[in-house]
């Protein structure tokens, strides 16, 4: 035995020293840094991309015209001032089409040294408008609704962008006026009639060049080690608030337990977008603290409303009778279900519309197990001797009840298939990837294809302007001739299409918020949206180096820009 | 003997050739790359065609998987379709079809007969580049994690064989069959749990949880050699058991042979006869082991990387799956079955050479 | 286990003749870590299998949202059964964590099974004929086997599994809703882990086929089917009993893994494997989330790897004295 023992000490002792060895080695940093934990890694770093992650790491080096603060308020970056009607900088020209002037403040430089001007701005203008520059940038109706772009002859710094027809959410809107990245670096690649995707400026490595990432930001983007980690440094040429940390450390943790073993042992200083179910985990760490931001999602359980997709196998007719989905609300105790799955006090929503423009009266449908019985038996589907709901020889036992793979959300399912048991509604329960879940109609998704009765998802209202979607029209509704459809729910109403048409194009005002308040209650008489929860960013924060306060107060709310005050964020005090 | 190796290397084309084709057949079955990169919804269809076109995904495919092969840089693409106003009318037949009858561009891929793996599609990189960056990554800690084991699994598997049912010999038994029996993944957190998280509150020295270099800095050699211990822990745990496992097997087998007996009668010592002639024997199967082992590491432990943050080539495999990202995968996979090949002959002949009772035929 | 023999054959030596499975049965005796398996392995099968005479499947499913994540051994309250006692507490659900061992435990040890067999009869049947037939049909059926043997099992896996996992119907199989994903599991655990046994099978049947009673067999004109089948299987049943063991316990793990890494059987089917992975994020504040079915996978795996262990013994010809 003695050579066992022999070799147990000798490994230990190995091991021991390797272990001093590293908790000493990490002493005497000079620089500060913060580390942010990311549990995906973006794919690339395009502008404007709507991929959560690639535009998170963005929101450290790169700062727009104006952005929104955790209460969603405006707040002016790059210009002078926010534009509007009372400054003038708003105006409908005599063409009646709508002139937004801007001038961007002086002295601002790109991380390199390059002064920032209204040519900037153009460049970033024709890239959204001319669709052979890049295939990537998401350009909603920007090349539809731009007329023109034009640059003061007095002033290289205020420049005017012209959109079609009275267009009031100018500001908000994803065609929003932009300056986001600099001529002197893509002009010359545009000019030469290469596209934006071969710029070496997005693609990461070994042998990535931060420098080449000029933008206007607090930070730049130092390196990117695919598959490791990103380092923000300081942007020296930042007029901004002076950030609190020399560099930022954004390492890729994919698994979620590992995420908080991190935070646990130091190695990371901020874990964040964690699932609500965390939330005692992540708050029973030494010194550190939780923050919920509420975001623009909202989960919800969908209902398929319309005709396509109706099978006597599933139900037949029955959720075409609004009472029917009315009824589904009143079996469902949703503010338990919000209490105790999720979190005390979150709020489970009236509308999709963020609450800002929900009118006073609309009623939250009550957990009422006896009104749902009393509307479904006013509906035609009563109690056959099994319990089940039945009409016509059509019984309400196999709606299909589909989500995405995500605990909280099964869990949801599970409870729900209970509550609706009770009324004598029985569901099947599918759990579907996202990619399938949400494909377009061409590509076999399960929504646009009708394969199912009810759904829980989230799909983000507009949190600035009152404009609705296509999602929610007739025109939406996904079929062989409209294949990139999405409005399987089939919400299909004339007055209430006129009405987002009308609001589009209507200046604030009392007359807009009277078609508002109107189009709001139309959605709402739908019952095909059953609010859930009202999703909240969650944040976990070392206090021994980052003020919680200072995070709590200065994140973004909206759907990728949580770092976007990153700058105000303090150190410990 | 070259003759053989030669020989042994001309069989193993036709194999590989077979392996590619598998692999390619599978990457079909999985879908539409384009659909799952996830690319913004607001890209028009007329971008994404042109795209899927470019990249050569509406090809035939037999010529996709030759285009894949010998590149597409002979191959001429019609890429813009035809705005001819007649094709609306559909009386008439045009004269060019759904595209406009202009080559735009002959394609650009060289192939991988000519070393060109293609673009990444996720990361819009060369493949090549891409593996480089992994590679050293998954070598580093897969050479450690095999000489951990060899290493371990052989001082285990002789002690237990010097001294057969002992007390000694019955827990490492046992245990070695526990850990085997044991998902690694659950080893791996349960490591992290004690190691990392109870440790440092218990106010003991504690071991980073993941990642390869310190996050806020610090990329020295200690450093890296700290974050090694868990991820080879992990990965030495299952394998240390299944080779003190074979150790001790072929060592007891060779103890009780004649040649050992008349050792002993011969009056050698025990402790020589174990270590000397015994474990030559037993090494012969070892390196065929090892050998069959080293492309499995090559690839990189899927699990363990994932679970680590260890940038290495499994979690580039797996990424890339769930992202769909095809030309990543066959490279990979690629390189994975060239060196199982490699490695089998390898062993081959390394067996031949050191065991003179093996000849070439 | 000796029988007393009278041999026509032999009318004047009245032997005693062991049958080779009595030797080997008796070898398996001495195994203590085999028997110790064999009653391990038992009790596991009792647990999934009569457990359910105590516990409906639908009891394994209903929820409770006053009753969530409770530790076991605590008392919560349900609606329609008053207080009930959770001996190995409730998920995050509510659910009775020790039916949900039960049910995904069936789950579990049938895809072993099964993905066991079709891996079993794959391999079996594809040395048999190779080794058998030779020429073409070898040089064909090799290639395969080497083929896929020069993919990583878990790579080949997790490539196939991604063409296959968006499929999320559910099926009945013996009275029980299941999801459709377990089918896939199966079935491609089953396809990618029969190349060795194949290869040691052809090598077997190889020696075989040059050995005096085939031969005959072929001399006398007896089909080859029947040699196959009545000759060389019973010949080559030790290894092909040994690979079939530990196939089971093989299947299991790599089911986990698979859930582990997404690919798995996908909920509301539990198994072992995907009740475990979705345990492990709260290690230490849901621990008896993971400690059961970790416990479950890791003793049914181990007693399965014992078994496989004193049959090799037991079967092996070399150590028959």
């Amino acid at each position: 035995m003695k050579k066992v023992t022999r070799l147990t000490l000798v490994s230990a002792l190995i091991i021991s020293a390797l272990t001093l060895m590293g908790v000493f080695s990490t002493a005497a940093q000079e620089e500060s840094v913060l580390v942010i934990g990311f549990e995906q890694e973006p794919p690339n770093l395009w502008p404007l991309n709507t991929l959560t992650y690639g535009g998170l790491a963005e929101s450290f080096y790169s700062r727009d015209l104006w952005d929104w603060d955790v209460n969603r308020e405006i707040y002016p970056i790059m210009v002078t001032e926010i534009p509007s009607v009372e400054n003038g900088r708003i105006a409908i020209n005599d063409e009646g089409n709508t002139v937004v002037t801007i001038t961007l403040r002086e002295g601002m430089l790109w991380s390199d040294g390059m002064p920032i001007t209204a040519a900037d701005c153009e460049i970033w203008h024709t890239i959204r408008f001319d669709r052979s520059t890049s295939t990537n940038v998401s350009r909603n109706a920007y090349p539809d609704v731009v007329l023109d772009f034009s640059i003061d002859e007095n002033d290289p710094l205020t420049f005017s962008i012209t959109y079609s027809g009275t267009f009031p959410d100018v500001l908000v809107a994803p065609e929003k006026p932009e300056c986001r990245y600099p001529a002197h670096v893509f002009g010359p690649m545009i000019e030469d009639g290469g596209i934006l995707e071969d710029s070496p400026y997005f693609v990461g490595g070994m042998d990535f060049d931060g420098l080449k990432t000029v933008s206007y930001g607090p930070y730049s983007l130092a390196e990117w080690n695919i598959g490791e980690n990103m380092v923000m440094v300081k942007n020296p040429n930042w007029d901004g608030p002076e950030p609190a940390w020399d560099r930022i450390v954004i390492p890729f943790i994919t698994d979620s337990a590992q995420m908080r073993n991190a935070l646990t042992v130091g190695e990371i200083d901020v874990a964040f977008g964690w699932s609500d179910n965390l939330q005692p985990d992540y708050a029973a760490i030494e010194n550190v603290e939780t923050i919920a931001i509420p975001g623009v999602y909202s989960d919800a359980l969908w209902i398929r409303m319309g005709e396509i997709g109706n099978s006597d196998e599933h139900g037949g007719t029955a959720l075409m009778d609004p009472r029917v989905r009315q009824a589904i609300a009143h079996a469902i105790d949703r503010r338990s279900l919000a209490e105790e799955l999720v979190a005390p006090g979150v709020m489970v929503p009236t509308s999709w519309y963020p609450p800002s423009l929900w009118p006073e009266d609309l009623p939250f449908l009550e957990y009422d197990p006896e009104l749902a019985a009393q509307l479904l038996d006013e509906a035609g589907w009563v109690l056959n001797e099994d319990g089940i709901r039945e009409k016509d020889g059509v019984t309400l036992d196999n709606l299909r009840f589909v989500t995405t793979e995500n605990e909280l959300r099964n869990n949801y399912q599970l409870f729900i298939q209970e509550y609706l048991a009770e009324v004598g509604i029985g569901v099947d329960i599918q759990i579907i990837p996202a990619t399938t879940l949400f494909a377009t109609f061409s590509d076999g998704g399960t929504l646009t294809n009708y394969q199912w009765d009810l759904a829980i998802f989230a799909n983000s209202a507009n949190a600035l302007a009152p404009t609705s979607y296509d999602d929610y029209k007739c025109k939406g509704i996904p079929s062989p001739e409209n294949p990139d459809g999405f409005n399987p729910w089939q919400f299909c109403n004339e007055r209430y299409d006129e009405l987002d048409a009308l609001i589009a194009t209507t200046l604030p005002g009392p007359e807009r918020d009277a078609l508002v308040e109107e189009a709001v209650r139309l959605h709402w008489e739908g019952f095909f949206w059953h609010g859930l929860r009202l999703r909240a960013t969650w944040f976990a924060v070392d206090t021994t180096v980052v003020n919680p306060e200072s995070v709590a107060n200065y994140t973004g709310s909206l759907a990728s820009n949580w770092f976007n005050q990153i700058e105000y964020w303090e150190a410990a005090s | 003997m070259t003759k053989y190796i030669i020989r042994r290397i001309i069989q193993a084309i036709p194999l590989l050739v077979l392996i590619t084709i598998l692999i390619f057949g599978l990457l079909k079955l999985s879908g539409d790359p384009f659909a799952a990169q996830m690319i913004d919804p607001n890209v028009s269809e007329e971008d994404m065609a042109y795209r899927r076109r470019a990249a050569g995904l509406d090809d035939p495919l037999p010529l996709q998987f030759i285009h894949w092969y010998l590149g597409d840089d002979w191959y001429q693409r019609d890429l813009r379709p035809n705005n001819d106003p007649c094709l609306a009318d559909s009386t008439v037949v045009c004269a060019w079809g759904e595209f406009d009858g202009e080559v735009d561009t002959p394609g650009t891929r060289k192939g991988i007969l000519r070393g060109d793996f293609g673009i990444s599609l996720r990361f819009q990189r060369p493949v090549v580049e891409v593996i480089q960056d992994r590679l050293p990554n998954t070598l580093i800690l897969a050479s450690t994690a095999l000489t951990t084991t060899i290493l371990l699994g052989v001082a285990i598997g002789m002690l237990a064989a010097l001294r057969p049912y002992s007390l000694f010999d019955n827990i490492v038994t046992t245990l070695s069959f526990v850990t085997f029996s044991m998902p690694i993944f659950l080893i791996a957190l349960l490591a992290v749990f004690v190691f990392s998280v109870k440790f440092k509150e218990w106010g003991l020295p504690y071991l980073p949880t993941q990642g390869m270099y310190d996050p806020r800095g610090d990329r020295s050699l200690d450093e890296l050699l700290i974050r090694l211990i868990l991820p080879t822990f992990s990965l030495a745990a299952i394998q240390i058991a299944a080779y003190s496992r074979f150790i001790r097997a072929s060592m007891l087998e060779a103890i009780n042979s004649d040649y050992i007996r008349t050792a002993r009668a011969k009056g050698l010592t025990n402790r020589r006869i174990v270590l000397v002639h015994a474990f030559k024997n037993a090494s012969f199967p070892l390196i065929t082991l090892v050998a069959l082992d080293i492309p499995a590491y090559l690839g990189g432990a899927v699990v363990t990387e994932t679970i680590f943050s260890w940038p290495g080539m499994g979690k580039l495999f797996i990424d890339s799956l769930t992202n769909l990202d095809p030309p990543i995968l066959l490279a990979f996979t690629l390189l994975v079955a060239v060196s199982v090949v490699f490695f089998q002959l390898l062993a081959d002949i390394v067996y031949a050479w050191v065991d003179p009772r093996v000849r070439y035929t | 286990m000796t029988t007393k023999v009278a041999s026509l054959r032999q009318p004047e030596n009245e032997v005693e003749v062991h049958s080779i499975w009595q030797i080997a049965f008796r070898r398996y005796r001495k195994h203590r870590m085999a028997v110790l398996g064999t009653f391990i392995l038992f009790a596991i099968i009792l647990f999934v299998t009569v457990g359910t005479l105590f516990y409906s499947e639908a009891a394994g499913n209903k929820t409770r949202l006053r009753g969530r994540e409770a530790p076991p051994g605590s008392i919560i309250q349900d609606r329609d059964l008053g207080d009930i006692r959770m001996i190995m507490g409730t998920d995050a659900a509510g659910r009775d964590v020790l039916i949900r061992m039960i049910y995904g435990g069936q789950i579990s040890i049938a895809i072993g099974v099964t993905s066991m067999i079709i891996s079993i009869t794959l391999g079996t049947l594809i040395g048999l004929l190779s080794g058998y037939f030779g020429g073409v049909v070898d040089r064909f059926l090799s290639s395969v086997t080497e083929v896929m043997l020069s993919i990583p099992a878990l790579i080949l896996l997790l490539v196939l599994s991604s063409a296959f996992r968006e499929d999320t119907t559910t099926v009945e199989i013996f009275g029980r809703t299941i999801s459709r994903t377990v089918i896939y599991v199966v079935l491609l655990i089953g396809a990618t882990s029969w190349m060795r046994l194949s290869r040691i099978v052809r090598s077997q049947v190889l020696s075989l086929k040059e050995q005096e009673f085939v031969q005959a067999a072929r001399a006398i004109g007896v089909r080859d089917l029947a040699i196959v089948f009545r000759h060389l299987l019973p010949n080559i049943i030790a290894p092909v009993v040994v690979a079939a063991t530990l196939g089971i316990g093989t299947a299991i793990i790599t089911e986990a893994y698979l859930s582990f890494l997404g690919f798995g059987v996908q909920p509301p089917t539990a198994t072992w494997g995907n009740i475990l992975n979705g345990a492990l994020n709260q290690v230490e504040s849901r621990w008896w989330l993971w400690v059961f079915p970790g416990f479950f996978i890791t003793s049914t795996v181990l007693a399965i790897n014992f078994i496989g262990d004193g049959l090799r013994d037991a079967l092996d010809p070399r150590s028959i004295e």
